[in-house]
Order: structure tokens, then C-alpha cells, then sequence
């Protein structure tokens, strides 16, 4: 994974995030404290992030995996991965 | 399509029903043998809290665990019932040191941390009245009800004080004592550390001194109009608790039961606290949010017996798989229960497939404080159908007639669901609201607001709602709410809410809105208002989607036309026009 996809990855969370929650000041997100805990981010506030992820990034996240993608770091380690393994 | 009726047969080992015979149950009940099922206070007192903790104590079952605590981070903590008795013991004697007496409104705003639990029961145990207020709220609901509560106390953590309250304060002249439970020490004047004055405490009391009567429980609920109305329930509201948690949800002495509504609703508390502590049963409370794994796991490793959930969570879980559910042993289930919205039947069957139990869905609002339709354990399931009215309940379809009086359908027709006034949960009015209370009744009739049909066999069936009341995610969320916040925003001239279908929510709060001259519609604005919305509304209340008008459809006397709103959205007929001023809302 370059550095380009990388970039591509954070910047489409970023815009997802601002789309779901309208409200967050996406630059100011650790990375490590959940989106719930900063963002005040609710069960469908969530599902919707989850969903138009794969939609924008064309990959699949299993509903079992989406615990892994609840902080900032989660979120694109998981993707990277999937992304590289071209799921 | 038409779905089949659901006959269930009992699985070897597992306890008879509560209920039996449903027909008998009901023409034998009386509310009168209900109540004494309880232990009741010396003389004619009554107590939920009481009922809850103490008289397990008393009677020698105070080492039965009442609270499995699950934290968000993987703790794991048990009450037993002595222990909950203690704290909340501790927590009544806190409130009468600080002056907090019968009649006085503590609220809680707070996720599913232990400290609620104390905070709720050590309420009712002082004669105060408990109020909850969800932790989603943003900072403009908790004004709201806060000060329409008239709150002398609130229990709640650093973060959201500092998010949803602080600079509120001044607004709030009621408003004695802020309780941190994960403040240290005097934070400041008038904010406090709860465990810091809990521990000075005394872990006994006497018993509590409340009549029946006396008002427990304050339950913020929406309408269409106006600001949100505080719903009171009484003491004796804990006999319908007891027995609805015993019929229609099968509870019984040591289940282990799982609620997972929020405390911060009105099921949260009546089934998330009171229902399984008075029937003597297990609780389990989950502080982490939805998650499917999560919530497989707990269901296998606590072994839970009773499980009362919502259709949106059941979405999520038939959106993650079948599959998933299969890695896990759900043997010890017996009864699986729904409540918030109306189940549809896929939901239903996919319980009984999946999890070896179809779901069983319930109907009651936050003005009847318990359950009061069901489909039962005894009985066959219709799926779709709200069930069958509890023994001592009578329910009907009616339609108002404009001299103010009811007329009673026949099965098959669609309209009022109502329910004859006098059961003991029923609420006792509207805080401070006497005359919305009133047109609450009609010829000794509870009018529901909700739309329904009843078959030639008695099971109801929910069509919708009566009045513009938006029901997302369970939670119902009045338009005038969300509208009067929009409005604050200086690009906005009108603004109107209407629920718009969602595969999980049920529905989501969806926004019109029209722009002050010199405003131009564009994302970036969008994002803005939805944006100044959440922030002063918070996610369970604001809306997540927003479209631009030229004007909304108004009546003559200058109300919005919500309905025409929701029927553009969903392409339906626009129905009655004749109470159209303008019909002009393009879109820009």
C-alpha cells in the first residue's frame, strides 16, 4: 500500500465522517479514542458510516469486523488490509 | 403476504408459562389481587423502589444477584439485591441531606453506568421523583427538560456535564446540585462528587413513606406540537410492572433477563429496572453500543433467559447473518420479546429460525408506563400483530366524534387504538399541563394517538400514527422540536420534519426547509444546518437528512402540512387539499 492510498483512504473516512455526522471537526479526531466517545456517534450514525464506506472504497466490511473499525487507526488499518488484498 | 400464524410447542425441561389460559386469566383478573401480590409498606404506603429491592432482602433472597454490569470495556461487575438495596439506601439518605424531599424531581443523565441504577431506586426510596434524560440528547433537549422537570438534582458525568449543561447553568435556577460520579471531590459550587458524598453515607434507611398515589416517575414524551410534555407516573404504577413483567414477558424468580433499551426511555426504566427487580429476576445491563458479536456473546456466556429488544436492533442483527448467530449457544433462551416500533413479521420468524424463538412483539407507550398489548408465551403468534390486550386491560378501536365523545368500531375497521382509563400505570398527567392531559380522554378512554385495526380474534394491528409524531430508532421525536432549533439558524425561514422510512431506524428525522431571501440552497449550506442541528439537538434527535424547498404547504391558518411532506417524499396520493393556502413547493 503507497502512500497516495493511504491518503485516499483517510480522506474518504474524513469525508464519510462529515457526511454522517455533520458536525464533527474530523481534524481534530485521535485517532485512538472512539468515533462514539469523540463524535457522539449513535448505532445507525455508525451503520450508515460503515456502509457508505464500502460503497465509496468498494470493499466489503464484515458486520463482525465493524468493532475494529471504531476509531480513526482501526478504520484505516482494516481498510488498508482490504484494500491491498482487493476485497 | 400473507404470514402464518406461529404455534409454538414447549421444549422438554422448560417452565410452564405465567399464563396459561389466557381467556380465563382475563375473566378471573382483578387489579385489587394483583396489587396484593406485593409486600406494600405498613399501613397503606406503597414503594417501587421498595418493592424492587428491600422486600427480596427481607424475605431472605438478598444474596440473589439483581445486576450483571457489562462495561464497555470488558469489566464485569455483579449486584446482588442487598447490594442494591445498600447503595440505594445510601443514595435516599444522600438526597435528604441535601434537602431533597417528596415531590422533588432528580434526574439522571448518564449511559447504562451502575451509578443509574442506585440514582433511579435511591429516588423513589427518598419519595423524589426520578427522571431520566438520554445521554444522546444534545444540550437544547436536556434545557428543555430540565427546566420544564424543574430539577433540584442532576447525576451525570464530567463529560456530559461540560458538553450538555454547564453553560446552561444559569438557565437552570432550579437546579441545586450536580452529582459527577467520576468527579473527585468539590468540583466547584453547586457540582459535586457522587461517590465521594455517597460514601459518607449511611447504607440504612427506614422504610420509605410513599402512598400509592404519590407521584415516582417523570417520562418526557413528544407530541406534535409543542415542547416536550413530562408524563407522571405514581407509585402504584410498580403493580403493572410486576404483573406485566410476569405474563407478558414470562419472567420469573432468578431468570436472567436482558433489557436493552436505555434508561434514559421510558422502557429503559420500567422493564430496564423495575419489571425484572420486582419479579425477582437477574438483570443484565450492557453499557457498549449495538454490536452483533458483542451481543451473541452475551447472550451465550450470561445465559440469558428473557431477552426484551427493539425491531432496530433486530434489523442489525438479521443484516449481520444468520450464520453468526450459529457460532453460539443460545440453548438457554426461552422467551424473546419486542418493543418501540412495530415488529415486521420477517423479524419475527427470523427469531424463531435463527434464534429458536420468534420474537414476540408488545405495544405500549410512555403514557401507559407498561406493557399493555402482547403476543404471549402461551399463545399462538400472528406476525405483525401487536398481540392481545394483558388480563385487566380493555382495549379498543374507536373513532371521535366532534361533540367530544367516542364511538367503539367493529373489528376490521382502522382507528383509534384506546384504552379504557383506571389501570394502575396509567399516567396522572402531564406535568404542569393539565389541559393536553385532558384531551388525552374521551368518555373514560385513553386515546392513544396510534392507528390500528382489531381481527374477528382479537390480536390489534398497528397502521400508523394519528398525529406528525416521528418515531426513529424506537424513540419518538416531535417535529416541533427539531424545527424550532432549525429556525434559530439565520439562513432558515421555515422548516418541517417528517419521519422518512429507513430500512433500520424505522425511520429518521428528515427536514425541509425554506431560505430568507439573499440565502442560496447549496451542499455546503446543507451540510451546515444538519451540522447547527446536531450539535444543539444531539443524534437521537437531530435530523440526518435535509432537502432545500421554495415554501413548505401550509393551512389557511398557517400550520405545516407535514403529511403532504411525507407524501411527496414517498410518491402517495396527497390525500385532503381543501385546508391548502399555497401549493408551491418545488424544489429548488
Amino acid at each position: 500500500m503507497n502512500a497516495t492510498s493511504k491518503e485516499l483512504i483517510r480522506e474518504t473516512i474524513f469525508r464519510v465522517l462529515e457526511d454522517v455526522v455533520p458536525n464533527a471537526n474530523t481534524q481534530a479526531i485521535d485517532p485512538n479514542i472512539s468515533f462514539h466517545d469523540q463524535l457522539e456517534l449513535d448505532s445507525i450514525d455508525f451503520l450508515r458510516l460503515m456502509m457508505s464506506l464500502e460503497k465509496e472504497l468498494n470493499v466489503t466490511i464484515f458486520d463482525f469486523d465493524y468493532p475494529k473499525l471504531s476509531t480513526l487507526k482501526g478504520c484505516e488499518h482494516y481498510l488498508s488490509e482490504r484494500l491491498t488484498a482487493g476485497v | 403476504m400473507d404470514w402464518k400464524t406461529i404455534r409454538k410447542t414447549a421444549k422438554p425441561g422448560e417452565p410452564a408459562p405465567n399464563l396459561i389460559d389466557y381467556a380465563a386469566a382475563r375473566a378471573s383478573f382483578s387489579w385489587e389481587a394483583a396489587r396484593a401480590e406485593l409486600e406494600r409498606l405498613p399501613g397503606t404506603g406503597l414503594n417501587i423502589a421498595y418493592e424492587a429491592t428491600d422486600r427480596h432482602v427481607y424475605a431472605g433472597r438478598g444474596e440473589i444477584v439483581a445486576l450483571i454490569w457489562l462495561g464497555k470495556n470488558g469489566e464485569r461487575q455483579t449486584f446482588t439485591y442487598a447490594e442494591l438495596a445498600r447503595l440505594s439506601n445510601r443514595f435516599a439518605n444522600l438526597l435528604e441531606r441535601l434537602g431533597i424531599g417528596k415531590g422533588d424531581r432528580v434526574c439522571a443523565l448518564a449511559g447504562r453506568i451502575p451509578e443509574l441504577y442506585a440514582t433511579a431506586l435511591g429516588t423513589l426510596k427518598a419519595g423524589a421523583v426520578f427522571c431520566p434524560l438520554f445521554s444522546a440528547f444534545g444540550p437544547e433537549p436536556v434545557r428543555i427538560r430540565l427546566s420544564k422537570s424543574q430539577a433540584r438534582v442532576l447525576v451525570t458525568t464530567k463529560a456530559l456535564y461540560e458538553r450538555k449543561v454547564r453553560h446552561q447553568r444559569d438557565d437552570l435556577p432550579d437546579l441545586a446540585q450536580v452529582l459527577l460520579t467520576d468527579g473527585d471531590g468539590l468540583v466547584e459550587p453547586g457540582v459535586s462528587s457522587f461517590h465521594a458524598l455517597l460514601a459518607e453515607e449511611s447504607d440504612h434507611r427506614s422504610p420509605p413513606r410513599t402512598l400509592p398515589e404519590d407521584m415516582a416517575l417523570l417520562h418526557f414524551t413528544s407530541g406534535t406540537t409543542g415542547a416536550p410534555k413530562g408524563a407522571i407516573h405514581v407509585h402504584d404504577a410498580v403493580v403493572a410492572h410486576r404483573l406485566t413483567g410476569r405474563l407478558a414477558l414470562d419472567l420469573r424468580p432468578a431468570d436472567i433477563y436482558w433489557c436493552t433499551a436505555d434508561p434514559g426511555w421510558v422502557t429503559g426504566v420500567s422493564y430496564g429496572i423495575v419489571a425484572p427487580l420486582v419479579n425477582g429476576a437477574t438483570m443484565v445491563v450492557d453499557e457498549a453500543e449495538f454490536d452483533a458479536r458483542r451481543w451473541y456473546a452475551i447472550l451465550e456466556q450470561e445465559r440469558v433467559n428473557v431477552w426484551y429488544t427493539a425491531p432496530t436492533a433486530i434489523r442489525m442483527l438479521m443484516k449481520a447473518g444468520a450464520e453468526a448467530a450459529r457460532w453460539h449457544d443460545l440453548s438457554a433462551l426461552r422467551f424473546a420479546a419486542s418493543v418501540g416500533e412495530p415488529l415486521n413479521p420477517e423479524g419475527v420468524l427470523w427469531g424463531r429460525d435463527v434464534l429458536s424463538q420468534p420474537f414476540h412483539d408488545t405495544w405500549w407507550q410512555t403514557e401507559t408506563g407498561a406493557i399493555m398489548i402482547a403476543n404471549y408465551r402461551s399463545q399462538a403468534i400472528r406476525p405483525g400483530s401487536m398481540g392481545q390486550p394483558l388480563p385487566g386491560v380493555e382495549a379498543a378501536i374507536i373513532r371521535r366524534r366532534p361533540d367530544g365523545g367516542i364511538d367503539r368500531l367493529s373489528p376490521g375497521e382502522e382507528g383509534e387504538l384506546a384504552l379504557r382509563a383506571g389501570w394502575p400505570s396509567m399516567f396522572r398527567g402531564y406535568l404542569n399541563d393539565e389541559e393536553r392531559y385532558r384531551r388525552c380522554f374521551a368518555d373514560g378512554w385513553y386515546l392513544s394517538g396510534d392507528l390500528a385495526t382489531q381481527d374477528t380474534d382479537g390480536y390489534f394491528w398497528f397502521v400508523g400514527r394519528s398525529d406528525d409524531v416521528i418515531k426513529t430508532s424506537g424513540h419518538m421525536v416531535g417535529p416541533f422540536e427539531v424545527e424550532n432549533v432549525l429556525m434559530e439558524h439565520l439562513a432558515v425561514a421555515e422548516a418541517g420534519m417528517i419521519g422518512k422510512p429507513d430500512a433500520f431506524a424505522g425511520q429518521i428525522v428528515k427536514a425541509f426547509v425554506a431560505l430568507k431571501p439573499g440565502y442560496t440552497a447549496s451542499d455546503a449550506l446543507r451540510k451546515e444546518l444538519l451540522g447547527f442541528a446536531r450539535t444543539r439537538l444531539g443524534p437521537a434527535v437531530a435530523p440526518r437528512e435535509l432537502e432545500f424547498v421554495a415554501d413548505l404547504p401550509k393551512t389557511r391558518s398557517g400550520k405545516i402540512m407535514r403529511r403532504l411532506l411525507r407524501a411527496r417524499e414517498l410518491g402517495l396520493p396527497p390525500g385532503d387539499l381543501s385546508t391548502l393556502e399555497n401549493d408551491e413547493t418545488k424544489e429548488d
